[in-house]
């Protein structure tokens, strides 16, 4: 499989005014860096923009949504670090990486 | 500090508010629960479009389970446009339905900050009174962490108070008379409650609702049997025991259309009251009520025939040959015939059609011929609710009631459903088969006359065109009413013949 040149564009939904959506951004470089991979992201405070949380049908905050296909969802503050790099898409990079 | 008395939102549920005395507690969660296929949904929507409809009043529906798109499917079926009503900024979905081409993977923890936004957004737009979410259920299996999803519907709750509005939760029950809910929902939806029921009872199925409780304001207790109706919804019957207690029969007699008759109940039925004709098939029930009506219209009345045993062609032919014209009646506006299948409708709806024909045509007078039709397709429970309903109607509006009753054995005998209802009747005719020196021949006898004197005679009647003749008394037999009669010997029937 090829490693993906162009970074991973991704959407981070969170809520400004909860514990839960604090830290997710550290936690995202951390996730990340694990796998060697690059990515941008538009970060979107759910209570300023509830319309693009209409649009995106979002429920959990933080959701975290990869948008460079296969389009996929991860909801949750990803303290669990696993359970992301498999909600993601990204476990067999960490694993490559784990081999080298 | 003063506490200020529990304001109530009526829903626009026809029946539900009367049993609310008022309607939903206002500013507050009330949790419905119910089995799966109790009608929760319907109860939901129907309180948001019956805010719109009834009260310019905006909602917001919360859907965990159904898309939007197959609500609005299903409610346009009751005569609701939806889409009119979003266009209108009138009603308002919050689409929280999974997404089958997205699944989500939780990794750590979470809270339902976009929903709420979402909602609140949802209710700012279009400022909302009203809030349904839509179920509870349904979000408890979408997310495994229930203690999470218990705290965060906590939160819930309070934003919606907070956001000042009225609102509705549904959630599942697995049985009808167990735990109110499945997950305990009711430890944070705690103050207010109502339980929809779908029961399965002797192979009939029977819904009720029934408001469990309401923290700090009244409302009438007990199960209330209700019905769905096309391009209505939901139609509850809260009708029971309002006017029965309070039997004060007005003194003011009317003519029953049969002057024998009246001569042997002691100068005919009482205006409020309620007459049960009993008998088996072909002894004269039918022609009672043509008489009964005949009656209402040569005195200027109006009346109301429900008929679940004939067509109408049939009653309009069988009137006509004893001397009475329907169809003239009808077209003097005297005379209104409704002629319906037993089957073709759960009792619930034949109770709430009755309950409409009886406020559009305000007849004087209504008669249903027969109970035993309704009860063949009814539960012993059901069939109750059904005749206390419709009794406690016709005592409200001072409508003069005749039922009939058919016996199953054509010879003497109570039939099941006398046995039911004669207490809630307040006259009983008897109408019998007795068999005499080789002849079948009819009978009639008064056997209850509530608040007068009346005949105890058992008297011959005969028919002809001209209707139904009360005769002599049967003083040669003994026996009739228990379907056994007994020939009299000859010192016998002196002694009886003196005393009639």
């Amino acid at each position: 499989m090829q490693r993906p040149q162009a970074p991973l564009e991704l959407r981070l939904y969170l809520n400004g005014h909860a514990p839960e959506s604090a830290g997710v951004e550290d936690q995202l470089h951390r996730l990340f860096a694990s796998v060697g991979l690059e990515f941008t992201v538009e970060v979107i405070d759910v209570n300023e923009h509830p319309d693009r949380a209409d649009d995106d049908r979002i429920l959990l905050t933080p959701t975290l949504l990869r948008l460079t296909p296969p389009r996929l969802r991860v909801a949750g503050d990803l303290s669990d670090l696993e359970a992301a790099l498999d909600g993601l898409g990204l476990r067999v990079w960490s694993q490559r990486q784990a081999l080298a | 500090m003063s506490i200020s008395p529990v304001r109530k939102i009526p829903t626009g549920i026809p029946g539900f508010d009367a049993m609310a005395h008022g309607g939903l507690p206002e500013g507050r969660t009330t949790l419905v629960a119910g089995s799966a296929g109790a009608a929760k949904t319907l109860f939901a929507s129907q309180y948001l479009a019956g805010g719109i409809r009834d009260f310019d009043e905006s909602g917001v529906f919360v859907t965990f389970e159904e898309t939007p798109l197959d609500l609005r499917r299903n409610l346009i079926s009751l005569g609701w446009d939806i889409d009119a009503w979003e266009q209108a900024g009138k009603w308002r979905f919050v689409d929280a339905s999974p997404d089958p081409a997205q699944d989500v993977t939780l990794a750590g923890a979470w809270d339902f900050g976009a929903l709420m936004a979402r909602i609140t957004r949802a209710v700012e737009a279009v400022d909302a009174s009203r809030v349904v979410v839509d179920s509870l259920g349904a979000v408890f299996s979408e997310f495994s962490d229930s203690g999470r999803v218990r705290r965060e519907l906590r939160r819930l709750v309070r934003a919606l108070r907070d956001l000042g509005v009225t609102s509705i939760m549904t959630v599942e029950r697995t049985s009808e008379y167990g735990d109110v809910s499945r997950w305990g929902v009711e430890e944070f939806v705690a103050e207010d409650v109502v339980l929809l029921r779908n029961i399965l009872e002797d192979e009939a199925a029977r819904r009720t609702m029934q408001i469990l409780k309401f923290r700090g304001t009244t409302h009438r207790k007990g199960e209330f049997p209700f019905a769905i109706i096309n391009d209505r919804g939901i139609v509850a019957l809260p009708l029971a025991d309002s006017a029965l207690t309070d039997l004060q029969s007005r003194a003011d007699r009317i003519d029953s259309g049969n002057d024998e008759l009246d001569a042997m109940t002691g100068g005919g039925p009482f205006r409020d009251s309620i007459t049960l004709v009993s008998g088996a098939t072909g002894t004269g029930k039918t022609l009672m009520v043509t008489e009964f009506m005949k009656g209402g219209a040569r005195n200027g009345e109006r009346c109301l025939l429900f008929a679940f045993e004939e067509s109408r062609a049939q009653l309009i032919r069988n009137a006509k040959g004893w001397g009475v014209d329907y169809e003239q009646m009808e077209r003097d506006g005297q005379l209104q015939i409704v002629a319906a299948y037993p089957e073709t409708a759960s009792l619930e709806e034949h109770l709430v059609r009755i309950t409409d024909a009886i406020r559009d045509f305000e007849p004087h007078r209504f008669a249903l011929d027969s109970l035993s039709a309704l009860e063949r397709a009814s539960t012993p429970r059901g069939f109750r609710h059904f005749v206390i309903g419709i009794t406690s109607l016709l005592k409200d509006r001072q409508v003069t009631g005749m039922y009939t009753a058919t016996t199953p054995s054509l010879m003497g005998g109570a039939s099941v459903t006398e046995s039911h209802i004669s207490t809630l009747t307040d006259a009983i005719v008897l109408l019998r088969y007795v068999e005499v020196l080789g002849q079948v021949r009819r009978a009639i006898s008064v056997l209850k006359m509530r608040g007068s004197a009346h005949d105890h005679d058992i008297r011959e009647i005969t028919i002809d065109a001209d209707g139904m003749h009360i005769g002599a008394l049967f003083t040669n037999v003994d026996g009739v009413l228990s379907g056994a009669p007994r020939q009299l010997g000859p010192d016998e029937v002196e002694v009886v013949g003196t005393q009639g």
